[in-house]
């Protein structure tokens, strides 16, 4: 007893000594809402982690503030366009900064946007150092990621594993993942990735992970301004030809309606659909920028035999799975061959783009024979080509894109930023989308998923009637001329949203916000010989609080109430707290959240961003009723290794069967754990 | 022809006036078990009888029926009793007792609730401990015994415990949580369950004689209920209260004499179907002990 004290005492007093602080980064609440948002509307999670890996490079080198020009503001994803071109007015009319404190005097921005900043910020002095290629392949740093997790309970397609049509592989889910990076100049690296359910160095995973990607990325070569080869993805103008990166439409950030982000980015994360694989390159010559990129890849589809009996393309799968005998059919069956070129002209305060993307498939794409499917993409090659713009003056930036398809039919999304009053912004966007018009891996600021059979106009306020208040709000109003998939016929709907924020101080936020939507859908159930439409109303309304009780400290909580009035009446409640302990200077934290969630059904289905190993996050979709709760150490043994363990668990007070198909497990609890090691030198 | 005999009709009438009493009876109960169902629970409080738990000027001892971390706001210990008779029907009284004593390592309160009639009595006895951590949060937690029994049912036991923290986010804004008996149930009868309760309050000191609550009630498998309360002192001796519930609809009105170190408020309730509830409070504290 006395020797294992003696242990204990000498391993604890080892870490005292060796260990560092663990880096403690949580991603802004409001891009956590916005992922929230995200995952309601497609009713999946992400797996893009770029924000973090972007939030996680800005907080290794802080954006320096005197040196960053457009582009690089629009990497952090939290300011707007008009708060991008007030620092750059700022910048050019005073010169340098000199603290920090100063960006309260920049127009449109407030003490909190600079409180959500600050980690990922520095001003110093200006001081520009060569940058050679030698230099950036010998002076970055290493990072080497390896995440495993897995469900303990076993679901029925692990039952009999390897046989019939049950998963091929083991439960666990591996992500390992390589990147060299220097500054925001040079990166490059690898990412495998295998499913729960994939083979690993076994079956049709022989050579190991399922999914595996490369990227090498540079920035600011001379006159080439990004080159990109091997994994990558390409944005452009507001999204309604093409964008591949993950971006967020309607949310509590009532400004951000603009889509904005450079051309080409690196893709380094684990989803396998929404990238590029060949080569990109931007040149800059003064004031003229041009982007090309050219690509080659398989993708894995659903195949049919379409009207002239051939092979068609019934639909993408993009889920990236492969672990049962049908999956691994689908898996690579379709070559894609995609091209674009994107011209743009950048003049103090205004912008002209005109761009093309151009694909070519081994097989023809035919959806199914559906009235929804009327106008789908068709055939074995597409096109898509557009114009976009942008223009500010003084306080209202104006932004916009007309976009045409292979077959001539027109999108349109113009948009515009208002800074009314140094406490009140406006934001407008209308967009008038054709019902046959279409894109291959598009997405814009609409209600629908992809850019296509849509008008509407979104309105949206943000007022800060005093320091400690904010007050957010939008009204947008649409129609889609055609029918989609569950909706019958042409419909209509509108989403109204308020809401009110309060930081009295650093150390407190309180929040709450009023979510009322309507839309048309058909009706469940229906015995009529045709169906019809009737509304679907849904109210959500939430508040939380998020207080940091002490450096070490910090409190969170979150009340959710919501109300779905359609055919069938649905009621959903959540509420959770969270404790995170991180003392500073130490080499561990602790993160705990409790939560009990009631809902009528899937429908009335909850989202609530939970907290996950470094780096990552999660957002599962609640419903039934339970209670779920997680744990997560991190601790960092020695400077170079971060270490991470998280237990979490469902457990339903009203269910014995969890989940459908394979993934069904019988029982009333779900229970994951995932293990972390982040190898940096 | 067997009810012609006027013995058999009587054995008959008798057997069938039993059984309508006994059915008559059976539904009585079931509605009064459906009314106390539309409350926060079987062994929950009533709505009036605990304001001011998130608060840190007008917190008193029956605060700690709503969330125990308010025991550890009070400075001096005392005794409150307190009787309600709901919707004006005997069937629906409810009595309590609760006591408060503070001491050096945190705060401790007693309490005995008991609702209901001879033929349908609802108890609980509760001992609860609460303690600041630090000056801006209090945590408290409540072991309880409840008793059900039920006329012809015999009776259900069983331990619960209930958990509270209340956060004082400035001078004025305080907010708290509290998770009453969660996934508890009675053990060895699956009829009945003790309901959890997740409740999440604000409360607001505008001064030293303005106080606003407000408070989410979620029942498991029930409405989520909201509470919204004012209290006013309008002078050292007199103060009104008044709460307003959502989920069962009902108005609360209530005013107090306050003095030297005792307490006497009564209050009446409305509800638009069910019509007037009555109650009537006293408290006591104790004396300051000086040092």
């Amino acid at each position: 007893m006395k020797r294992k004290l003696t242990i204990s005492m000498i391993i604890l007093a080892a870490l005292q000594f060796f260990a560092h602080p663990v880096f403690s980064q949580d991603i802004p609440v409001q891009l956590q809402q916005q992922l929230e948002n995200f995952a309601h509307a497609n009713e999946e999670e992400t797996e893009d982690d770029a924000y973090w890996q972007q939030l996680e490079k800005f907080s290794r080198h802080p954006l320096n503030l005197n040196l960053a020009d457009a582009e690089e503001l629009k990497e952090l994803g939290i300011l707007n366009e008009l708060q991008i071109e007030n620092l750059l007015r700022y910048r050019n009319l005073f010169g340098k900064l000199v603290d920090v404190h100063e960006l309260q005097a920049v127009p449109s921005w407030y003490p909190a946007l600079i409180r959500r900043l600050m980690p990922f910020i520095t001003i110093a002095t200006a001081f520009t150092a060569k940058e050679g290629l030698a230099k950036r392949f010998r002076q970055g740093s290493h990072s080497f990621l390896l995440r495993v997790a897995q469900v303990l309970e076993k679901s029925k397609g692990f039952e009999n594993p390897g046989a019939g049509t049950g998963y091929k592989g083991s439960p666990q889910k591996i992500v390992a993942r390589y990147r060299y990076t220097y500054k925001n100049l040079l990166q490059f690296g690898w990412l495998g990735d295998k499913d729960a359910g994939e083979s690993f160095f076994r079956g049709v995973q022989r050579y190991g992970f399922d999914f595996n990607s490369f990227h090498l990325f540079a920035r600011k070569i001379g006159f080439v301004e990004a080159l990109a080869v091997g994994d990558f993805t390409v944005n452009i103008g507001q999204g309604l030809i093409h964008w591949q990166s993950l971006s967020f439409k309607k949310s509590g950030e009532t400004m951000a309606v603009k889509k904005q982000s450079p051309v080409l980015r690196p893709y380094n994360s684990a989803g396998e659909f929404n990238f590029h694989r060949g080569l990109g390159v931007t040149v800059r010559k003064k004031k003229i920028e041009v982007t090309g990129f050219i690509s080659f890849r398989k993708l894995s589809a659903n195949l049919e035999k379409g009207a002239a009996q051939h092979a068609v393309v019934s639909s993408f799968q993009t889920s990236g799975y492969h672990r049962t005998t049908a999956e691994i059919a689908r898996k690579n069956v379709l070559a894609q061959f995609a091209a674009g070129a994107i011209a743009r002209y950048k003049a103090a305060g205004w912008q002209l783009g005109i761009n093309t993307v151009q694909y070519k498939f081994s097989i023809p794409v035919e959806k199914r024979d559906e009235p929804y499917n009327l106008h789908a993409i068709k055939g074995d090659d597409w096109s898509n080509y557009s114009f976009d713009y942008s223009y500010t003056h003084r306080n209202i930036h104006l932004f916009g894109e007309a976009a045409m398809d292979k077959n001539l039919h027109t999108a349109f999304i113009n948009g515009c930023l208002i800074s009314l009053d140094s406490r009140v912004d406006i934001s407008f966007v209308h967009r008038r989308l054709a019902k046959e018009y279409q894109a291959m891996t598009a997405s814009a600021f609409t209600e629908n998923a992809s850019p296509s059979n849509e008008n509407g106009l979104y309105t949206g306020l943000s007022i800060r009637p005093a320091p400690c208040w904010k007050l957010d709000a939008f009204a947008d109003i649409y129609q889609f001329p055609w029918l989609k998939y569950l909706v019958g016929a042409p419909s209509y709907g509108k989403e109204f949203f308020l809401q009110l924020t309060c930081t009295p101080d650093k150390k407190l936020e309180i929040q709450t916000r009023l979510t009322r939507s309507c839309r048309l859908a058909d009706t469940p159930a229906n015995t009529t010989v045709m169906n019809y439409l009737s509304a679907v109303q849904r109210t959500v309304w939430q508040i939380q609080t998020n207080y940091i009780m002490s450096t070490a400290f910090t409190f969170r909580s979150r009340l959710q109430l919501l109300w779905l009035n359609g055919n069938d009446k649905e009621n959903g409640f959540s509420f959770y707290i969270d404790g995170i302990y991180k003392p500073s200077l130490k080499p561990f934290s602790f993160s705990v959240r409790l939560q009990y969630f009631e809902t009528s059904g899937y429908n009335s289905r909850l989202y609530a961003y939970e907290n996950d190993v470094l780096y990552s996050g999660g957002i599962p979709a609640l419903f039934g009723t339970g209670y779920r709760y997680y744990l997560i150490i991190q601790t960092k043994p020695i400077k170079q290794l971060s270490l991470g363990l998280r237990y979490a668990a469902t457990i339903y007070t009203s269910q014995s069967v969890i989940g459908t198909g394979l993934d069904q497990i019988t029982g009333a609890s779900k229970r994951e754990i995932k293990v972390q090691l982040l190898y940096t030198f | 022809m067997m009810l012609k005999n006027p013995y058999v009709s009587l054995v008959v009438r008798g057997t069938l006036l039993h059984i309508y009493n006994d059915m008559m009876r059976t539904l009585f109960l079931l509605f009064l078990f459906g009314l106390y169902r539309a409350q926060p629970g079987l062994t929950q409080y009533s709505v009036p009888w605990n304001l001011g738990a998130y608060s840190q000027q007008h917190t008193d001892i029956f605060s700690f029926g709503s969330n125990q971390a308010a025991l550890a706001g009070l400075k001096q210990g005392g005794i409150g009793a307190a009787g309600e008779r709901k919707y004006l029907l005997e069937e629906l009284a409810a009595y309590r007792l609760v006591l408060a004593l503070p001491s050096t390592s945190g705060n401790f309160g007693f309490q005995v609730i008991s609702k209901g009639f001879s033929d349908y009595r609802d108890s609980q006895f509760g001992l609860a401990y609460a303690r600041q951590l630090g000056k801006k949060a209090a945590a408290g937690i409540q072991f309880n015994y409840n008793n059900l029994q039920i006329a012809g049912y015999g009776s259900a036991k069983t331990l619960s415990a209930e958990t509270g923290l209340v956060l004082h986010l400035s001078s004025r804004l305080h907010t708290g949580i509290h998770l009453n008996n969660p996934g508890g149930k009675y053990p060895g009868n699956k009829m009945i369950k003790l309901p959890s309760v997740y409740t999440m309050g604000w409360g607001y000191d505008f001064s030293e004689q303005l106080f606003f609550s407000c408070e989410i009630v979620k029942e498991e498998n029930q409405p989520a209920d909201a509470r919204v309360g004012i209290q006013y002192i309008i002078t050292p001796a007199l103060f009104i209260r008044t709460l307003i519930q959502t989920a069962n609809a009902t108005a609360w009105f209530g005013a107090g004499l306050t003095r030297n170190r005792s307490r006497l408020d009564i209050y009446t309730g409305y509800h638009p179907q069910l019509g007037p509830s009555a109650g009537i409070q006293l408290l006591h504290e104790f004396k300051k002990e000086d040092k």
